[in-house]
């Protein structure tokens, strides 16, 4: 009896938040002037593309931060991480238009990073991770392409902050609207 | 509704042999014979057929039984990797032998496509395989460290695995000889 197991997958965590969510984002989304990272080419608009700007000290937000405080624990329970204080040491929004694309990136040292669907339909672009094993990339047999992760309007989803990722095009005619944000545990 | 999904796992195919006693005669005669020696490089770990990994044991001794029987395991592990299984040459195999306080440093097989290992001899205690995570990242990682995956295999099981796995086997700290069979496929590559 033969038997084929997967070890050392990395773990990526999916749920859709409250509808309360959303409102928290209707200021957000009034004030924000939209502004494509000169250095990036034509990928994609975001609410700073210089990331100083934190959405989390300019507004509220605290229906947004109950549900990743909510989540974030059920993730690290997963991962028999033991619970610590953790900071949201950064956050922004990413716009997408028609024909609009995210290049592959990671999110530096932090610790736990993550994404939340403010505005998404189909057709508009999926996130994929590249496979974070080097030598899975370069071999015949074992794959180590890139995984799409569909995700819908009010999900949210966390991944560890060096695990590579991109979105694809937005092929739609609507505008496809995402929040992220990097975690960082005491130490 | 909250899911979470690993991705990118690394494949570990684990079998017992069919042919289980045929197999083990192949292997006894040449056990017997073979010089067992320790690579003066690795310190006292433990013993190799030849004292290096050079030679082909299972071509040079004609170890047919087996042969046939690792075909039907790499196609099986092909089929479940979706990798449309090829004609592959089996470029290198030898015997690792531990006695008493005897192990292996970790360690990957180069640019080998699938890995395996058959164990000849094995019994409880007498030195588990582990493989260390092939994502440093997570080596590194507050919350996501998972540096290694420890398995207790038995007499007669074979595991196949990426040659890009690194790998080590704990200390034998039983009385009892454990002898396993190693050996490196690669895949023939199509030249235009």
């Amino acid at each position: 009896m033969s038997n084929i197991e997967n070890i050392f997958g990395t773990p990526l965590y999916y749920n859709v938040l409250d509808e309360e969510v959303q409102k928290d984002f209707d200021e957000p989304l009034e004030n924000v002037t939209w502004e494509m990272n000169p250095q990036w080419g034509q990928t994609h608009y975001l609410s700073d593309p210089t990331f100083k700007e934190h959405l989390f000290e300019m507004y509220p937000l605290d229906n947004f931060r109950k549900e990743i405080d909510k989540n974030l624990k059920l993730f690290c329970k997963s991962l028999n991480f033991n619970w610590r204080p953790y900071t949201i040491r950064s956050s922004w929004m990413a716009m997408f238009k028609k024909g609009n694309w995210g290049h592959c990136h990671h999110h530096g040292t932090s610790d736990i990073s993550g994404v939340y669907y403010l505005k998404k339909s189909r057709d508009d672009g999926d996130i994929y991770f590249e496979s974070p094993c080097i030598q899975a990339q370069t071999s015949l047999c074992f794959f180590g392409g890139n995984m799409v992760v569909p995700a819908k309007q009010g999900g949210l989803i966390l991944f560890p902050g060096w695990f590579k990722h991109g979105i694809n095009m937005n092929n739609s005619d609507k505008d496809r609207i995402s929040v992220s944000f990097d975690i960082t545990f005491n130490r | 509704m909250t899911s979470i999904a690993e991705l990118f796992g690394t494949p570990l195919y684990r079998s017992k042999v069919n042919n289980y006693d045929e197999i083990q005669k192949e292997f006894s005669y040449v056990v017997k014979d073979i010089p067992f020696e320790k690579n003066p490089y690795y310190g006292q770990d433990n013993y190799l057929s030849h004292g290096d990994f050079n030679r082909n044991i299972i071509k040079e001794c004609m170890l047919l039984k087996f042969e046939e029987e690792l075909k039907s395991h790499v196609e099986l592990f092909c089929d479940n990797l979706n990798f449309k299984s090829r004609s592959y040459s089996i470029r290198n195999s030898w015997i690792a032998k531990f006695e008493k306080g005897n192990y292996a440093h970790i360690h990957d097989h180069g640019s080998s496509d699938i890995s395996g290992v058959y164990y000849y001899k094995k019994c409880d205690n007498d030195g588990n395989i582990f493989f260390q995570s092939p994502v440093p990242q997570s080596e590194s990682s507050m919350c996501f460290w998972n540096p290694h995956f420890e398995l207790s295999v038995e007499q007669g099981e074979l595991l196949l695995f990426p040659g890009y796995l690194k790998h080590g086997i704990h200390v034998n700290e039983t009385e009892e000889t454990r002898i396993s069979f190693s050996f490196d496929i690669s895949f023939i590559r199509v030249v235009d």
